[in-house]
């Protein structure tokens, strides 16, 4: 059996010469391909290592935007100021992922590229429109994170590219929450991932709403509810209930022997209006219903 | 003798296992040493019509394919021997080993079992307790009865294992027609795995020339693994040496021979030594899961609230193969103790276990009885929801007093169940749910027998004037060999710190029963309070060996009592577990942070088994097949554990210890259920508990809006889901 | 390849894809274990330049020249991080313990924040002003079958107090 050839370049010009190749893999943590490695699934002849070029490693602000180096890991994702201060819902779900071992080392690009949809940043980028740079030897070019993320596990990225850097609208007054549900245990993927970025005008009513939402679909989706529901209205109890019915009604389910289509679907609005509840304010929504379920149960101490 | 009962003494163990240098059986290297991997069956059911191992032997580092035909060993098991070391003619589950692979360095081998070509002509499959038992069935083995050591006869059904049964059915039926209240409803529980964070491992050297045999593996009844190697190999049991490894956790998986045999075989055939590590995956697969159970449950009770009457029908899903059940009925003794707790007038309760093309089950922490307990807590709560009691006060009116005999016919020397509710009651906190979920508070009980079982130890002194303390046990984690030290340090008035226990090689000592059965702490601490009467009158000799036998005496048996509070989410079903209270009833506790890790460790398990472990076995796959898919809990899934130790009971032996490891797994399911049924009125009898089940309860698919209706379903169905009866 | 373990230089024979973990304990540190084998129970844990990761996970070309510690090492000088797991009796079956033990010394060393409580609706969470630094939090992903974690707690809340 042939070895597998290791490269470690330090700059993206040696890397985007080194791909090409038959069996040729970029690595950015590896917390992905190493177990398809280890297991066969993958046979390499080639692995480029991405973590020694430095200036994949960075984040900086730039023309109005965080640009946001492919190498980065999500464990330096959720705590840079930088990403704190100007998309706190990234960092959020950054750092909810996986544990820390993982955090440490997976790094953002690789965890575009491994599209799995129930990973966690994903739906935040979409809401926050984020743009994905591609880059190969014949050039670059930039896609809208919506027209990158294609299927399970696959993208519009080709085999002699470079995811470099990702690119988020930097937008004052835009408020964003990042919710995910973990009905089993918390050290799991999301049966949910829900992401909401909004804006409202002085008056307090919505003028700008995007959605995206993983681990329901074959890839995270981005979402526009009508805007009927909700411009120009403030984020009440009853929109963000409309939002979330209409963001449900919309994502298509993908075949999971676990859980029902039927009741990621109910969720998936569910958690799309709390979302909205945590992006418009940390009160309640004004007119939340209270729980509709009658008194019962022979033990219970309170109800709620 | 008095028992000294010293502070908490760091473990024995402790140290050595912080620092990163317990040897266990995967840290072991030999001159020499080569590795295996097995060659497993992607076939439920299936003649295995060729085997094609050229690929894999053009492998460099391949060193050569095994396949049956190679071996020279019989069947092997720890009661029944049906189980062939590698698959004969036919293939009986998926994951199934049917040639093994040996090569110089774990990847080679691993790629060599790749390479292996198995072609096989599918059967009809059986994956199913319910389909296997059905007259018609295909049939998993041609004839069981003809295993040594088996317990069916041709007469029994076809795919039958054992079948257990205890009291008169005529009885029961017949108390349960006079009932004021009945409840009948079935609880089903799936296959989970036991764990255990290190995967089945072994490491053999086969010496041809004295004949002799050396393992080192992860098996906490060695020298009855000896006697089972001895079976299976032919070789006599004086030829084969265990030596001590540490064991990475057990809950029961680490109690059947697993990787021995193989190993064993391959060390002979290349006559070097091999190490046999399974990964994790393979170990989820295909070695010895809890078995899943569907328990019919038929209990009433008088106007009163009385119990009267007890039918138990379980069937349960043996797996492919019923020679990983360690008991000679190969029955799962935690079932037959159904509603031991309670007083009964009539009871009969009969588990039948069959025969399927799925993983052969084994032995999980307290066979059988978290899905028991699960199944009776739970139908006694419903009971008492039709007999218009609290399920506390149901509790109250039938639990066994000091001086009873239950319908088990065993008289214990004492019954703390009513001392160990009252404590339950009176030690609730109440847990806030947060705003919009429901809180729900819910109580389950559960009892078990400590028993007394057969053991060794040698007492040597050391040059630097301390004692050398062999046992002839494996400490599992309970910290069992802690307590050997606790017990001799006290009764020898020593510095613990002058005692060094050991766990020495099969044939050092005359041998033990392993552990298993709580009865470890009792057994050792037992023999150890003897060693030390025998050390202080012996005469010159500088060592000492004592044999410890378990006599009859008085029955024992310790009471646990669990509260559980949750809060439920009505819009996403989603349930999050407050807070868990333990009440145990103990005699003396010898070593109190061992004993307490006990009980967080096992109430933790509860936990898993209530909400998260479920291997995903329904169509004969293990669907859950790595750690990530099969959860068990983490840190931060943990409510408050809160533990209230109710001293003075009475234990086994002179140093009056009851058990606790198997004591605190059983009833949190069933605590959790009764929470959640007194939150939302939903009545949950699967485990595990899982949101969606509960959200699909409380808003069914045919209710108009899906998920918001303004009542739930099961709430204004009033309160008999699931169409228990109610009679006259 | 070339690395530093636990402080020494350190030239071993290793494929650049196999996992450090294989490589670690051929060089003779067999404290961190394969459990999992997918990242998932941090029984493999080691720390590479300040950071606890998967070992299992991480090819050994990922660590050529960089800084490697393991559980043996991390105690070696460190009798408070030993004290702390035996004083708490915050073991069974010790499988696990390696991998906790090396958790433990990044959540006491720790030079930023990080993580954060999971539930779907905890507002802070990580990347909210200073996540909450909740050892449970921390330690989540090192998965104990044996102890229930209260002990693991207990001796983390000690070590890290102690810094
Ligand atoms: C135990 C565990 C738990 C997890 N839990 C979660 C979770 O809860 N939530 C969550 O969101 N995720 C979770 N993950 C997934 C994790 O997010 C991904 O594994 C990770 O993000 C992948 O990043 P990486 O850098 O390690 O990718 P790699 O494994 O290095 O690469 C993945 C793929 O991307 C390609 N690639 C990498 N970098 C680039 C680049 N710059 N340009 C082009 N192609 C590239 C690789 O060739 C490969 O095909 C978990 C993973 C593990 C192991
Ligand atoms: S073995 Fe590496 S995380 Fe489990
Ligand atoms: S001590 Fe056994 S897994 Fe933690």
């Amino acid at each position: 059996m042939p070895a597998t050839e290791f490269l470690a370049p330090s700059t993206l010009e040696e890397a985007l010469g080194a791909l090409g190749g038959d069996d040729t893999h970029l690595l950015g943590g590896g917390t992905a391909l190493a177990l398809l490695l280890k297991t066969g699934m993958v046979e390499a002849a080639r692995v480029v290592w991405l973590g020694r070029v430095a200036e994949l490693r960075a984040i900086t602000e730039l023309d109005g935007e965080l640009r946001i180096g492919a190498g980065v890991t999500l464990h330096t994702l959720s705590s840079s100021p930088l990403v704190r201060r100007h998309c706190p819902s990234l960092a959020r779900a950054a750092g909810l992922a996986a544990n820390i071992r993982v955090r440490a080392v997976a790094t953002l690009g690789g965890h575009l590229v491994h599209a799995d949809p129930r990973q966690d940043c994903p739906p935040v980028l979409l809401a926050c429109g984020a743009t994905v740079h591609l880059a190969s030897t014949a050039g670059e070019r930039a896609l809208a994170l919506d027209e990158f993320l294609v299927s399970f596990l696959e993208t519009a990225i080709l085999p002699t590219e470079v995811l470099t850097y990702v690119h988020v609208p930097i937008e004052p007054g835009r408020r964003e929450a990042y919710v995910r549900f973990t009905p089993g245990s918390e050290d799991d993927f999301p049966t949910v991932g829900a992401a909401v970025a909004l804006r409202a005008d002085d008056a307090g009513a919505l003028t700008d709403l995007e959605i995206g939402v993983g681990a329901v679909g074959a890839r995270a989706t981005r979402h526009r509810p009508d805007p009927a529901l909700w411009r120009g209205r403030p984020c009440t109890a009853p929109t963000a209930r409309a939002i979330g019915a209409a963001v449900a009604a919309d994502v298509a389910p993908a075949p999971d022997h676990r859980r029902s289509a039927r009741y990621r679907r109910h969720v998936t609005g569910v958690m799309v209006e709390r979302a909205l509840s945590d992006a418009w304010g940390a009160a309640p929504l004004p007119g939340t219903a209270t729980d509709p379920s009658p008194e019962r149960g022979a033990g219970a101490l309170h109800e709620h | 003798m008095s028992t000294v009962v010293h502070p908490s003494d760091v473990r024995v163990d402790a140290v050595r296992k912080i620092v990163g240098a317990e040897e266990y059986a995967g840290d072991v290297s030999l001159e020499g040493m080569v590795h295996a991997c097995i060659v497993r069956s992607s076939e439920r059911h299936a003649r295995i019509e060729a085997v094609d191992t050229s690929a894999a032997l053009t492998i460099d580092g391949v060193l050569r394919v095994v396949t049956a035909g190679d071996l020279d060993c019989a069947l092997y098991g720890r009661i029944v021997r049906d189980i062939p070391v590698l698959a004969v003619d036919k293939v009986r589950y998926l994951g199934e080993p049917v040639a093994a692979v040996v090569a110089t360095t774990r990847r080679l081998a691993e790629l060599g079992a790749a390479a292996v070509v198995v072609e096989y002509g599918p059967l009809p499959a059986v994956v199913t307790a319910d389909a296997a038992l059905e007259p018609d069935a295909p049939l998993v083995h041609e004839a069981p009865w003809e295993y040594a050591r088996a317990v069916v006869s041709p007469d029994d059904p076809p795919n039958l294992q054992s079948r257990a049964a205890r009291g008169t059915r005529q009885e029961a039926e017949a108390a349960l027609a006079g009932a004021a209240h009945v409840v009948d409803e079935t609880y089903v529980t799936p296959a989970g795995h036991q764990g255990y964070l290190e995967p089945q491992c072994c490491v053999a050297r086969w010496n041809a020339e004295a004949g002799s045999l050396e393992l080192w593996i992860p098996n906490k009844t060695p020298y009855r693994l000896v006697e089972q190697l001895a079976a299976c190999l032919g070789r006599p049991a004086a030829s084969i040496e265990l030596h001590p490894v540490a064991i990475g956790g057990d809950f029961g998986g680490k109690g059947s021979p697993m990787a021995g045999p193989l190993c064993a075989e391959l060390s002979r055939l290349v006559g070097r030594p091999v190490r046999l590590a399974l990964r994790y995956a393979e170990d989820l697969a295909a070695t010895n899961p809890r078995h899943p159970t569907s328990i019919r449950v038929r209990m009433g009770c008088d106007t009163g609230g009385r119990l009267v009457g007890l039918v138990v029908d379980a069937q349960v899903d043996g797996g492919a193969y019923a020679g990983y059940k360690p008991m000679p009925e190969v029955s799962l003794r935690g079932i037959g103790h159904a509603a031991s707790s309670y007083r009964v007038d009539a009871a009969y309760v009969e588990s039948r276990i069959a025969y399927t093309n799925t993983v052969p089950k084994g032995h999980a922490r307290a066979p059988g009885s978290p899905q028991i307990t699960f199944a009776v807590e739970s139908a006694l709560d419903e009971l008492a929801l039709r007999s218009g009691l609290s399920p506390w006060e149901i509790r109250r009116r039938n639990v066994l007093r000091t001086g009873e005999t239950g319908h088990e016919g065993v008289r214990y020397a004492e019954h703390r169940a009513a001392e160990v509710l009252e404590r339950a009651e009176r030690s609730i906190r109440p847990a806030t749910a947060p705003a919009g979920t429901r809180h729900g508070l819910g109580i389950a009980l559960y009892d078990r027998p400590t028993g007394l079982g057969y053991t060794s130890l040698r007492l040597t002194a050391r040059a630097d004037g301390d004692l050398d303390v062999g046992v002839a046990v494996p400490d599992t984690g309970t910290g069992s060999h802690t307590v050997v030290r606790e017990v001799l340090a006290g009764a020898l008035a020593l510095d613990p710190a002058c005692l060094h226990v050991r766990h020495l090689p099969t044939g050092a000592l005359p041998g033990d029963q392993g552990v298993g059965g709580s009865r470890v702490t009792a057994t050792l601490s037992s023999a150890a309070l003897l060693a030390a009467e025998r050390w202080q009158a012996r005469g010159g000799e500088d060592s000492i060996v004592v044999e410890l036998r378990g006599e009859a005496e008085e029955p024992i048996t310790s009471y646990c009592a669990q509260v559980a509070q949750v809060a439920v989410d009505p819009t996403t079903g989603e349930l999050t577990l407050l807070d868990l209270l333990t009440v145990v009833d103990v005699g003396t506790v010898v070593h109190p942070a061992s004993h307490q890790s006990q009980v967080d460790g096992g109430a933790t398990m509860g936990i898993g088994f209530a909400l998260y472990e479920d291997l995903e076995l329904d169509d004969g796959q293990v669907w859950a097949s790595n750690l990530g898919e099969f959860k068990l809990p983490s840190v931060r899934d943990l409510p408050s554990l809160q533990t209230e130790v109710l001293e003075g009971g009475k234990g086994v032996g002179p140093a009056n210890v009851k058990s606790i490891g198997e004591l605190v797994n059983p009833p949190v399911a069933a605590a959790i259920a009764n929470a959640v049924f007194a939150a939302t009125g939903v009545r949950l009898r699967r485990v595990p508990l899982r949101a969606e089940d509960l959200w699909e309860a409380l808003y069914p698919a045919t209710a108009a809006a899906p998920g918001r209706p303004a009542v739930p379903a099961a709430a204004a169905a009033g309160p008999a889901p699931g169409g228990s009866s109610e009679q006259p | 390849m070339h690395f530093r373990l636990n402080g020494q230089t350190a030239d071993v024979d290793a494929e650049p894809t196999e996992p450090l973990l294989d490589v670690v304990r051929r060089a003779g540190c067999t404290g961190p274990k394969e459990g999992c084998w997918i990242g998932v129970c941090g029984a493999c844990t080691v720390i590479v330049d300040g950071l606890p990761v998967s070992a299992c996970l991480y090819l050994a070309g990922m660590a050529e020249d960089a800084d490697v510690w393991t559980v043996e090492g991390l105690t070696a000088d460190d009798p408070a991080l030993v004290d702390a797991f035996a004083d708490a009796a915050a073991l069974q079956c010790g499988f696990c313990t390696p991998g906790q033990v090396t958790t433990a010394w990044w959540v006491a060393h720790r030079p930023d924040v990080d993580g954060g409580p999971g539930g779907a609706r905890s507002p802070g969470g990580a990347g909210g002003p200073g996540g909450d630094p909740d050892v449970a939090a921390l330690m989540a992903g090192n998965l104990c079958r044996c102890t229930g974690y209260q002990a693991i707690r207990a001796a983390v809340e000690t070590y890290r107090a102690g810094h």
